[in-house]
C-alpha cells in the first residue's frame, strides 16, 4: 500500500528517468518482500527514499538549466525566422529582457575584467556592466538575423565542479557543418543562469577577457568603453 | 628536379630555424592564480600580423571577394573539395601516428573513393556516404603524444599557428602530390588554393572584424582555443573548464596574463 502511494508520487514527478525507475523498482521489491522485521523494512524504505530523492534532484536541475538555454534558442529562432519584419530594433527588444534575466552578467563582467575588477570603482564597474549587457544583446540581435532552416538541438548536460552544469547544444542546417554551442551554467538561489558560451570550442568569455585586458593595459579603461560603444553602434547600423 | 630538391631543402631549413628560434622562448607561467599562456613571440608576431592585415585588406580580400562574385558556389565547393582531398594523405598519416587506426583506414578509403569516383576529389562523395573529413595535422599529433602546443606563432602570408605545428609544413608538403608536379601546374594551382582558402574565410574574418576590439589578441585567443578543440577532436576535457570562475580577482594589474581554457 505504502509503495503504491510512493509510486503515484513518482509517476507525477517523472517516469522516464532511469534512476527513478530503479528506485521505484527497489520499492516494489521491498513491498513484495514485505519483510516482517521492522528494522530491515525501515532501512530498505529509507534507502528507497534516498534513491528517489537523488534520482529526482539532478533530473530537475538538468531540466531547469536546459529550459533556460532552449528558451533562449526559441527567441533566437523566432528572431531568425522573422528577421526582416522585426528589424534590428525588434530583435534587440525580443532578446533584451531574457538575456538580462538569464545571463549572470555581473559575474561575467567580473570574470572578464578579472584582475582589473578590484581596481575600478563601483561606478566604473556598473558602467562596464551596463555597456557589456548592451553589447551582448546587440551581438545576438545582429548575429542571429538570417534563417536557412537552422535547427537547435540539445545534446547532453554534463556536471562540472561546484554544481555547475554544461549544457551542450548544436545548430544544424542543411548547408553548413553543425556548430556546437555549449552553455556553462550555475545556480543562483533557485534559478539557473548562463555564465559562458562556447562556440565550436571558442569561449567568448576568455576571448573577451584577453582582448579587453590588452586594451586596458595599452590604452586604458576609457578607451575600452569607447570601443565597446563603437561596436554597439556598428551593430545598430550595419 | 634540382629546383624541387632545393625548394624542399629550403623549406626544411625554414622549419628548423623556426623551431630552434621559438622553442627556447616558449614559457608558461602562473600569475596571480591565473594560468597564463605567454606570447613570447608577440613582438615579431604583431609585425607579421600587421603586414598580413595590410596585404589582406588591399590584395587578398578584394581578390577573394571578386572570385566569390564570379565563381558559382558549386564550383568553389569543388575547388575546396579538390584541395582538401589532395592534402588528405597528411591527415591519414597523422591519424596513424595518433593511433586512430580505424579512422586511418576509413580516411584511406575516403581518399581512394574521392580520388576516383569523386573525379580527382572534385566531389566529396565519401561525406555523403557517412565518412566526413577529419582535421588532423602534426601539431595535433604532438599534442596527443603529450607535448604542449608551443608558443603562438604568426607566420607571414600563412596566418596563425603554433610552434609545434611547424613540422606539419614539412609532412603536408612531402605528402601533397602537387609537390611532385611541374611548377607550370603548381603555381596556378597554388594561387587558386590561396584565393579559394581566403574566400572560404570571408565570413569568419567579417565576424572577427565586427566583434574584435583588438584583432591581434582576438585572432590569437580564438586560434589557440580552436586548436585545443581540434586536438581533442571536438570534445575537450571538462576538467578545468570552469576554473575561470573560481579565481580571486584581487591581484596586481601589471602582468600581461592571458587565460586559455584547457
Amino acid at each position: 500500500m505504502r509503495s503504491e502511494k510512493y509510486y503515484i508520487t513518482a509517476t507525477n514527478i517523472r517516469i522516464n528517468d532511469p534512476g527513478l525507475e530503479s528506485a521505484v523498482f527497489i520499492m516494489e521489491s521491498v513491498d513484495m518482500a514485505a519483510s516482517p522485521r521492522p528494522l530491515i523494512r525501515i532501512f530498505l524504505q529509507g534507502l528507497c527514499l534516498y534513491c528517489l530523492l537523488f534520482a529526482v534532484t539532478p533530473a530537475f536541475a538538468d531540466d531547469k538549466a536546459t529550459a533556460v538555454v532552449e528558451n533562449l534558442h526559441g527567441i533566437l529562432l523566432e528572431n531568425m525566422q522573422q528577421a526582416d519584419s522585426r528589424g534590428y530594433a525588434g530583435r534587440y527588444q525580443a532578446l533584451a529582457g531574457y538575456i538580462e534575466e538569464n545571463f549572470d552578467l555581473p559575474l561575467i563582467c567580473k570574470v572578464i575584467l578579472s584582475r582589473y575588477w578590484s581596481k575600478f570603482s563601483e561606478t566604473e564597474r556598473q558602467r562596464f556592466t551596463d555597456l557589456f549587457t548592451r553589447l551582448t544583446i546587440a551581438t545576438y540581435a545582429s548575429r542571429f538575423s538570417e534563417y536557412q532552416d537552422e535547427q537547435f538541438h540539445t545534446l547532453s548536460v554534463e556536471p562540472l565542479k561546484k554544481g555547475r552544469l554544461l549544457v551542450k547544444t548544436e545548430i544544424r542546417s542543411a548547408q553548413e557543418d553543425p556548430v556546437s554551442l555549449d552553455y556553462l551554467m550555475h545556480r543562483q538561489d533557485d534559478r539557473w543562469l548562463i555564465i559562458s558560451v562556447v562556440a565550436n570550442g571558442i569561449n567568448d568569455l576568455s576571448l573577451k577577457r584577453a582582448e579587453y585586458g590588452t586594451i586596458i593595459k595599452d590604452e586604458g579603461f576609457a578607451s575600452l568603453l569607447g570601443q565597446i560603444e563603437d561596436k554597439i553602434r556598428q551593430y545598430e547600423t550595419p | 628536379m634540382e629546383t624541387r630538391q632545393f625548394k624542399m631543402f629550403f623549406k626544411f631549413l625554414l622549419v628548423v630555424v623556426f623551431i630552434s628560434f621559438s622553442s627556447g622562448c616558449a614559457t608558461t607561467g602562473t600569475e596571480n592564480d591565473v594560468e597564463v599562456t605567454a606570447d613570447p613571440l608577440e613582438a615579431p608576431n604583431r609585425v607579421f600580423f600587421d603586414i598580413n592585415e595590410t596585404l589582406d585588406k588591399h590584395l587578398m580580400k578584394p581578390v577573394a571577394e571578386t572570385y566569390v562574385a564570379i565563381t558559382p558556389e558549386p564550383v568553389r565547393k569543388s575547388v575546396t573539395n579538390f584541395f582538401d582531398n589532395i592534402t588528405y594523405l597528411n591527415v591519414i598519416l597523422n591519424l596513424l601516428l595518433q593511433g586512430k587506426f580505424d579512422e586511418a583506414v576509413a580516411g584511406s578509403l575516403r581518399f581512394l573513393y574521392n580520388s576516383t569516383l569523386g573525379v580527382a576529389g572534385l566531389f566529396d562523395i565519401s561525406s555523403d556516404w557517412g565518412v566526413p573529413a577529419r582535421d588532423e595535422d602534426f601539431g595535433q599529433t604532438l599534442a596527443v603524444w603529450g607535448f604542449d602546443q608551443g608558443a603562438y606563432l604568426y607566420i607571414p602570408l600563412q596566418g596563425p599557428n603554433t610552434v609545434n605545428n611547424v613540422p606539419d609544413y614539412l609532412t603536408s608538403y612531402l605528402l601533397n602530390p602537387l609537390t611532385y608536379v611541374t611548377s607550370t601546374v603548381l603555381f596556378p594551382l597554388s594561387a587558386l588554393n590561396a584565393v579559394n582558402t581566403r574566400a572560404n574565410l570571408i565570413d569568419e574574418t567579417n565576424i572577427r572584424d565586427e566583434a574584435a576590439v583588438d584583432p591581434y589578441t582576438f585572432t590569437r585567443e580564438a586560434y589557440l582555443q580552436q586548436r585545443n578543440y581540434l586536438i581533442h577532436d571536438g570534445n575537450p576535457p571538462l576538467e578545468g573548464y570552469d576554473d575561470i570562475f573560481d579565481e580571486e580577482f584581487g591581484g596586481e594589474a601589471d602582468s600581461e596574463g592571458v587565460l586559455v581554457i584547457e
